[in-house]
């Protein structure tokens, strides 16, 4: 009875089948075609769109941190048994489209998970720091590091690390300021509900 | 008497025998015949004139063509791609090219408007005319191979040069393509695609056999180009990256973004929360 914590197959099937996707979408040009962010596609009403421009991937090493953070999150999520991921992944999914669509008609293609990857980070940072009290100013220090660079970059409109013309394409800091914000707005969101899938055993909830 | 007209028999034979075994050595044997077309043949022809290449200035995302460069030799090969072919096998192509990060949009040029060995002068005129940064210059060699086998002894029955497919067709064949930028002569980058396809024919069948191989090389080839694409872009990037002093690149709108999680960044994310986690479980 006091064994430890079993993952829930099931609960890991989102993560999975966006890391799954992504890595399908990246070697075929017509699939990334269909699902990249496109301006003049969206606004002819491809509104899909929206929500799979996170699934397209522009070079090996974009898809592979992304995805490695990403998966990791996920898995950490699942295990650690916080509801409600898909709401996260959702607004972190949509709200960078959305922002881009509306006050930047500069970019006319966008793709990437790291928004979807910095959400899901925050929100595992979040939910750890609101169920585990031992480990809470851990969890709130990484939330805080990450919460500075994310708003620097925002701030800057360039990445901190890596140096623009690098890239073939144009890194965009706020698709994470958004990720981040999509993973505030998913815990508050569910602020009464933040709580485990299953309760560990020998504790009642 | 008798022996003259011997003679005459025997010398009308011989020519005989020559005029079948001519014949013969026109059906057998090996054949080879090879088309091609040479990006190196196109640019720099005129060897008097030598274009200096200088360091690219890349405004993202950039204005793509794609053209066959023209075919080497004068006249029509026969099995030479057509301009429907030709067509056909730039819009594989450029499925491609459209979903890379930096092309907003790419322009299919015909083959009629790059000149024979027209070099960078034929390009700046092509760059006016379609308003291009860019040019993929899609060069192509195939050779093919026809070989005679055991059946090919069926054609003596005439019925046989009809039926018994005793023609074996061997044809290799290379594309390659190359981006060049044109304001600057600079190559960014090449990828090839390659193919061999092997088949057999009827005698009688044997030209339409080997135009369906040669079409069949060319976009096997092609779609072996459109992978090895990807590879040579990564290397691209990579160069690029290492030698910011040999290409300038800037960002107009229309550009490509994209939300990328940095090496170092990512693995410190991941360090701190497998610790972070780690605790958690050991309390």
């Amino acid at each position: 009875m006091g064994g430890p914590k079993r993952i829930r197959p099931s609960g890991q099937i989102l993560t999975w089948a966006i890391v799954a996707l992504a890595i399908i979408a990246y070697p075929s040009p017509r699939i990334s075609l269909l699902l990249v962010y496109d301006r003049q596609a969206i606004l002819g009403g491809e509104l899909w769109r929206l929500m799979t421009a996170p699934l397209v991937h522009f070079s090996p090493s974009h898809i592979f941190w992304n995805v490695l953070v990403f998966g990791a999150a996920g898995i950490a999520i699942h295990a650690s048994g916080f509801r409600n991921f898909w709401l996260v992944c959702c607004l972190a999914a949509t709200i960078p489209s959305l922002t881009f669509l509306l006050i930047s008609p500069e970019v006319a293609r966008y793709g990437g998970l790291s928004g979807l990857a910095t959400g899901a980070v925050a929100y595992c940072c979040l939910c750890s720091a609101l169920t585990a009290p031992k480990t809470r100013k851990v969890w709130l220090l990484i939330l805080l590091c990450m919460g500075i660079k994310t708003l620097a970059e925002g701030v800057m409109g360039s990445p901190l690390f890596a140096k623009m013309g690098e890239t073939l394409f144009r890194v965009l800091p706020l698709a994470h300021v958004m990720g981040f914000l999509g993973a505030f707005a998913a815990t508050l969101l569910t602020w009464p509900n933040i709580t485990l899938n299953k309760t560990p055993a020998g504790k009642k909830r | 008497m008798k022996k003259t007209m011997k003679l005459g028999c025997g010398s009308i034979c011989l020519t005989v025998i020559f005029i079948l075994s001519g014949g013969c050595t026109e059906l057998y044997g090996k054949k080879q015949s090879r088309y091609t077309s040479s990006v190196v043949e196109y640019l720099y022809s005129d060897k008097k004139v030598m274009e200096e290449p200088s360091i690219p200035r890349l405004s993202l995302p950039l204005r793509v063509g794609l053209a066959f460069v023209p075919e080497s030799g004068i006249g029509t090969v026969p099995n030479s791609l057509n301009a429907k072919e030709k067509t056909d096998l730039m819009e594989r192509i450029s499925t491609k090219f459209r979903s890379l990060p930096f092309v907003k949009d790419i322009d299919m040029i015909p083959t009629d408007y790059l000149a024979n060995g027209g070099g960078f002068t034929n390009l700046d005129q092509i760059r006016t005319m379609y308003g291009i940064d860019v040019i993929a210059l899609v060069s192509y060699d195939q050779v093919q191979h026809t070989d005679e086998g055991l059946l090919s002894l069926s054609y003596w029955t005439i019925v046989g040069a009809y039926t018994i497919e005793g023609e074996k067709n061997d044809t290799s064949t290379m594309v390659d393509a190359v981006l060049y930028d044109i304001p600057s002569r600079k190559m960014l980058f090449r990828a090839p695609g390659t193919s061999r396809v092997k088949g057999s024919a009827t005698l009688v069948n044997l030209p339409e056999q080997l135009r369906a191989d040669s079409l069949a090389g060319f976009h096997l080839a092609a779609d072996n180009l459109v992978m090895n694409l990807q590879v040579a872009l990564t290397r691209f990037q990579e160069k690029v990256r290492e030698m910011p002093e040999s290409y300038e690149i800037a960002h107009k709108p229309g550009y490509t973004g994209g939300g990328s999680l940095e090496a170092g960044y990512a693995l410190t994310l991941l360090l701190f929360g497998g610790m972070a986690i780690w605790a958690g479980r050991k309390e």
